[in-house]
């Protein structure tokens, strides 16, 4: 019988981490980069919760520490938001190339 | 009364500290007219020359060092002290830098009487003389290496004292720096000399960490845990800091620039006091540099080659201060000879005679500059003595005194160094080329100066009192004060106050005594026929039949044009390779990864592109090598 | 696990031990009441709340050495279920934290005035992002330092963006939350490695847990390391992880700036220091990794300081070259290396904050920030010209300022510690020679004649405002007085490192042999 053990959730978890890191690094959509990071957050979410699961199950410490970052990652995904229609607004654009006004 | 004056010998650096206050907060209250907090200067300075001389009056027949610490600061195991030292080298400094500062600041109140920032420079003066004062007293190595950079510091606010000239502001800054390049080297020397001599210091009393009096036992136990090279290696960077102070070789190029201040700055900082400094931490440290031979040697020819150099650049100068900077550099390689030669004693008397005749001289061309309505090239001058008669006269003694001719001050100390160079042909001879050198250059600035006919405009005038006083006073130890202490004339000769280890004095050299005096006449007797009435040569035939030499001397052997390209080449390589880095492998890389840089042109800020995809792209390799470099190496 | 297990109820000495954040926290709070209720934001509005922020601020400060005066043996212990320690560590860095966010309120009043209508935002995240310092300098768990990193990071993207219709602030804000996005996420990542490999995300547990790989190099343990201290060193701005920086210290309104170079570098310090030395003593090539990140970031930060025209950026990389020196400490490990390094950070609290506020005066007079525009400026403010060139004078290391002891007792202390890094004190002080270059250009700028426009047009006589004036003087004055009298703050510097050291021999790695 196949049985999911822990190293597929970490395979998985660095999957969906190298997939965020790829969007985050070669996305010209702003948005996309934040929804990349995001992203990237959900891998380690992952990796806690298993090692939780399969290493210490009596101590939750591991699954509450997965639901602090998903409340934190909310946070800081709505500031991200809100900052880049600040940007918009005077720049038009949501495009990462054009972001260079401060350079060198 | 002997004890409260030695008790209270820590005094003589706060006077001048708080008459800078007294003008800083009675500037910013505005209790202080603009034009006014001098006597406070003045006083504390003379305050601080009475309290030396008392000290010097109750110090007892032996002279006995006299040492007193505090503990300042506790770092775990480190304690560093904050003291006092006195012996005769000390001594010696006190009474030099309280004598020829209270001259000069009598003489500043003349100069600089109509100038819109008088009481910021007096303020100066007293922070400069604070920090001085400081360093000449203390006790150990740490205490000293921090006065050793206030006074950087304070000389830096005086020579920039004239901002009105974006040159003198560069001039400032050049020195700053090119002080801290020394004082790095100093730096380091301090911690490796603290790490090797540990043990040595951990059996002592912990007020005594880094203390001179217990230098030596402290320079013997860092030869033996470091090892000759190292040990070696180490002395040279304490000398470094000696190196930028005292304008050797290859750290000088400041001293010159730094003219474009005040020329009683230039007679105080650049002449007697500050630029000694470099000699007398020589002086501090000799226990670690005497049991290094090989320490000793590079420092006694640098300060030969310093002494040729600058006199050979001297001889074409135009300009009488650069002309004295250069002269002024000259005779600190005759000191710093002299230390590395191991005579002790008879550099400093160098130092202290020099310091004399060189102020004054200083101080002279200043009343020069002032009675010619702020000229200093020699060439629109001429003729002077008759309208300037004291300064001319005092100029002239100066002349004779640096020149070494008997029996003025600089014959007795400079002949010393001379004879002490005879067991080393080739030193000995650059050490008499010199000699011969420094006659010339100078009877050639007081021939161009004061004979002659007046070549430039408006009229020249002799300066007032104030000036000329002061002028008069320090031509007396000009004249006596070598034979005074040369040991043949009843008083105790310089070395016994001022020796390392035990006193001994030389029988006098005559052989060298007469051949340094066949020299200076040659010199002055070729500047006499070059630029005295007779005229017999003339200079510019002189000059053309030897050009290249005199572009070589002309362009001061191209120190500053070599620093100048070595900066610039070095920054534009810097630039190139990391452009190259960012046309090549970063493009590489995030075109592969991303394709979101384009090729952007410019140097090293290049890397800062302005895109934060990039940024991260970077952090990622810096992630990713760090892990591979880390794994192939531990 | 006794210590997280052993209470479960949070007691009174929990409560007092996190006074100093609960008034944080209410003044946080009365902040942004004050704010709503006040709709017409007068002159005098706005300076009533910046007076109420200082009182919460000094209050809090107060409770905290009201605290430590409490229990002078000060055996640590932990809190609040084992997620913050209270130690001498966590009452030092806190202190100095809350002393660099009141010399922030006070200097930032003036620009805010000038440049934006709503003021009591600023302070209300000004002081929230201290409270996540807080708690990330008595963090004892992984938790926590998430919690604590975070309230400070998205605090500080949101002051970084705070002039928001001002193009270059909403960029910087904007770069500075994908960057810190990204080092969140990898930060985390290597966080949950530790926790795969321990078992806990409580800092004696993992230590303990940890212990078991001493002297095993793996690679998966490696970029482990790598990647928790990788994003540490993004909060550092170390460089190669300091590109952020420039570009966000530059856009950012000036006092948030100064906020991010010195209350978020010292926050980031602490943490990066306790698990240094708490979970990763024997971790084997860290010695390296720091020597690698020192070098670096001492050279880039000078060098590419030297070309700078703009005085923001270029105190970013002045930043850069600051916390290259101070990871020397780091390398050699050892307490008074490391204890050094809180003592550094003390000294670079007041200089670095003194040269922002002028920083900031200077661009409330020119409206520049440009280094050229402050040309001539000693004709017209000779007082601030001095001050300006105190807090230069001791970023360059220059004797008596506070600057200069700090670089002496921490090269000093690397060299007693581990002679063979020699080496790399001599990098250090080499670059500080060069540093002095860009420091001193200007002040020359400052004091030639020639005034730029910019200065010509600034009137003779205008009152500095009294809080920007006191937090210059205390600046000042600290500045001047740290490094003479620095007995009793290295005292408590290097005592409060060794408190962290828990009854475990520091490793001491061999250094680059090669």
């Amino acid at each position: 019988m196949f049985e999911v053990g822990l190293y597929h959730y970490i395979t998985l978890a660095a999957v969906l981490f190298s997939i965020g890191l790829y969007g985050v690094l070669s996305s010209r959509n702003a948005i996309r980069v934040l929804m990349c990071i995001e992203l990237m957050l959900n891998a380690v979410n992952i990796n806690l919760v298993a090692f939780n699961n399969f290493i210490n199950i009596e101590d939750l410490g591991g699954q509450v520490f997965s639901i602090f970052i998903l409340t934190v990652s909310a946070a800081e995904a709505s500031v991200g938001l809100a900052i880049l229609i600040a940007l918009y607004r005077s720049r038009k654009s949501v495009d990462m190339e054009r972001f260079n006004l401060l350079k060198w | 009364m002997s004890n409260a004056v030695q008790d209270l010998v820590w005094l003589i650096p706060v006077y001048p500290l708080i008459a800078f206050l007294i003008i800083v907060l009675g500037r910013w209250t505005g209790l202080l007219k603009p034009m006014s907090g001098s006597p406070f200067v003045i006083l504390a300075t003379a305050l601080g020359l009475i309290h030396t001389l008392l000290f010097l009056g109750n110090w007892g027949p032996a002279y006995t060092a006299v040492e007193q610490n505090w503990t300042w600061l506790q770092a775990g195991a480190l304690q560093l002290p904050i003291g006092y030292f006195i012996d005769g080298t000390g001594m010696m400094m006190l009474l030099v830098v309280t004598s020829v500062s209270l001259l000069i600041q009598i003489y500043t109140h003349g100069y600089m009487g109509h100038d819109p920032g008088y009481s910021r420079f007096y303020a100066y003066l007293a922070l400069f003389n604070f920090s001085m004062l400081s360093l000449v007293l203390s006790s150990n190595l740490f205490q000293m290496y921090i006065f050793w950079e206030m006074v950087g510091v304070s000389s830096y606010l005086l020579i920039g004292f004239w901002f009105t000239r974006p040159s003198a502001a560069a001039a400032a800054t050049k020195a700053f720096l090119m002080n801290r390049v020394g004082d790095f080297g100093l730096l380091i020397g301090i911690l490796t000399l603290l790490y090797f001599s540990w043990t040595y210091w951990q059996g002592l009393d912990p007020q005594q960490l880094l203390s001179f009096s217990q230098m030596d036992g402290a320079a013997r136990t860092a030869l033996a845990a470091a090892g000759p090279v190292a040990f070696t290696v180490m002395a040279i960077l304490i000398f470094m800091g000696p190196m930028a102070k005292s304008a050797q070789l290859p750290l000088h190029t400041w001293l010159p620039d730094a003219m474009e201040g005040p020329t009683p700055i230039s007679a105080l900082i650049h002449a007697a006091t500050m630029v000694a400094a470099g000699v007398f931490l020589i002086a501090r440290m000799y226990p670690v540099f005497t049991i290094s031979p090989n320490a000793m040697m590079i420092i006694a020819w640098i300060g030969a080659l310093t002494a040729f150099v600058a006199a050979t650049i001297a001889l074409t100068q135009v300009d009488i201060k650069k002309a004295l900077a250069y002269s002024t550099m000259s005779q600190l390689g005759y000191m710093v000879l002299a230390m590395g030669l191991g005579a002790y004693s008879a550099g400093l008397f160098h130092l202290m005679t020099h310091a004399y005749f060189k102020a004054m001289l200083f101080l002279c061309s200043g009343s020069v500059i002032h009675g010619c309505h702020e000229e200093q090239d020699m060439r629109k001058m001429g003729g002077l003595m008759k309208y300037m008669p004291i300064t001319g006269i005092t100029y002239l003694i100066g002349t004779i005194a640096i020149t070494g001719v008997l029996p003025f001050a600089g014959f007795w100390s400079k002949d010393e160094i001379i004879a002490s160079a005879a067991e080393q042909p080739l030193l000995f001879m650059i050490a008499i080329a010199t000699a011969a050198m420094t006659a010339f250059y100078m009877f050639r600035t007081y021939f161009m100066t004061f004979h002659g006919t007046y070549r430039g405009h408006g009229h020249p005038h002799e300066s007032p009192k104030v000036m000329t006083m002061p002028l008069a006073i320090l031509a007396v130890p000009s004249v006596i004060l070598g034979f005074a202490l040369s040991g043949f004339f009843g008083l105790p000769a310089f070395s016994q106050y001022v020796s390392f280890g035990h006193a001994h004095h030389h029988d006098p050299n005559l052989g060298v005594m007469g051949l340094s005096i066949l020299v200076a006449l040659g010199g002055f007797l070729v500047a006499w026929l070059m630029y005295g009435q007779a005229k017999v040569i003339d200079p510019a035939r002189i000059a053309s039949a030897f050009k290249p030499v005199h572009t070589l001397l002309w362009n001061k052997w191209y120190f500053d044009q070599a620093y100048g390209f070595f900066a610039r080449n070095i920054y534009l390589s810097f630039a190139s390779l990391s452009a190259w880095f960012d046309r090549t492998v970063i493009d590489g890389i995030v075109g592969l990864t991303a394709g979101t840089v384009n090729a952007s042109g410019g140097a090293m800020r290049a890397l800062q592109n302005g895109r934060v995809q990039s940024y991260l792209v970077i952090f990622f390799i810096a992630v990713v090598l760090l892990t591979v470099v880390l794994m192939w190496m531990v | 696990m006794p210590e997280t297990m052993a209470m479960n109820v949070i007691g009174q000495k929990d409560m007092l031990f996190i006074l100093p954040e609960i008034i944080l926290t209410v003044g946080l709070l009365a902040i942004l009441c004050l704010t709503m209720m006040t709709h017409k934001k007068t002159r005098h509005e706005n300076a009533g709340l910046m007076q109420v922020s200082l009182v919460f601020v000094l209050g809090s400060l107060a409770a905290l050495i009201w605290q430590f005066a409490q229990q002078p043996s000060m055996e640590p212990e932990t809190m609040m279920f084992g997620a913050l320690r209270a130690d001498l560590f966590s009452y030092v860095m806190r202190a100095m934290l809350l002393a660099g966010l009141g010399i922030t309120v006070a200097i930032s009043h003036a620009f805010l005035e000038r440049n934006t209508k709503i003021i009591g935002d600023f302070y209300a995240l000004v002081m929230g992002a201290t409270l996540g310092g807080m708690v990330l300098s008595a963090a004892n768990d992984l938790a926590a330092v998430f919690i604590g990193l975070e309230t400070l990071s998205i605090t500080s993207y949101v002051l970084a963006g705070y002039l928001r219709r001002t193009t270059r602030s909403a960029e910087a804000s904007f770069k500075y939350l994908v960057y810190g996005g990204m080092g969140t996420a990898i930060f985390l990542f290597g966080l949950s490695l530790v926790y795969g490999l321990s078992g806990s995300t409580n800092f004696s547990d993992i230590a303990t847990a940890l212990a078991a790989y001493q002297g095993v190099m793996h690679p998966t343990l490696l970029l482990m390391v790598i990647m928790v201290f990788a994003a540490l060193a993004f909060k550092l701005s170390i460089a190669p992880f300091h590109m952020w920086a420039p570009d966000v210290y530059e856009g950012a309104p000036t006092p948030v700036s100064a906020f991010l170079s010195v209350v978020s570098k010292t926050a980031a310090f602490a943490v990066t220091i306790r698990l240094l030395m708490v979970i990763f003593p024997g971790f084997p090539a860290w010695a390296e990794l720091w020597t690698i990140l020192a070098v670096l970031s001492m050279t880039i930060g000078n060098f590419v300081a030297l070309k700078q025209r703009n005085v923001k950026r270029l105190l970013a990389y002045s930043t850069v070259a600051h916390a290259g020196y101070m990871l020397t400490g780091l390398v050699v490990g050892s307490s008074a290396g490391v204890g050094s390094i809180v003592y550094y950070l003390m000294t670079y609290l007041f200089m670095n904050l003194g040269a922002f506020a002028c920083v900031i005066y200077f661009g409330i007079l020119t409206g520049s920030d440009d280094i050229e525009s402050y040309r001539g400026m000693v004709q017209k403010r000779p007082g601030l010209v001095l001050a300006f060139s105190i807090f230069l004078l001791s970023l360059a290391g220059i004797p008596i300022t506070a600057g200069f002891f700090a670089k002496f007792f921490l090269f000093q202390a690397v060299i007693m510690s581990n002679p063979a890094y020699t080496w790399l004190v001599i990098v250090a002080l080499l670059n500080s020679t060069v540093s002095l270059a860009y420091y001193i250009n200007i002040i020359r700028l400052m004091v030639v004649k020639e005034p730029s426009d910019a200065v010509n047009a600034i009137p003779a006589h205008t009152s500095t405002p009294w809080a920007l004036g006191s937090a210059l003087t205390i600046s000042v004055a600290a500045t001047l007085l740290l490094g003479v009298f620095a007995s009793q703050f290295l005292n408590y510097s290097t005592e409060s490192v060794k408190q962290l050291v828990q009854e475990r021999p520091v490793v001491v790695s061999q250094g680059l042999k090669r």
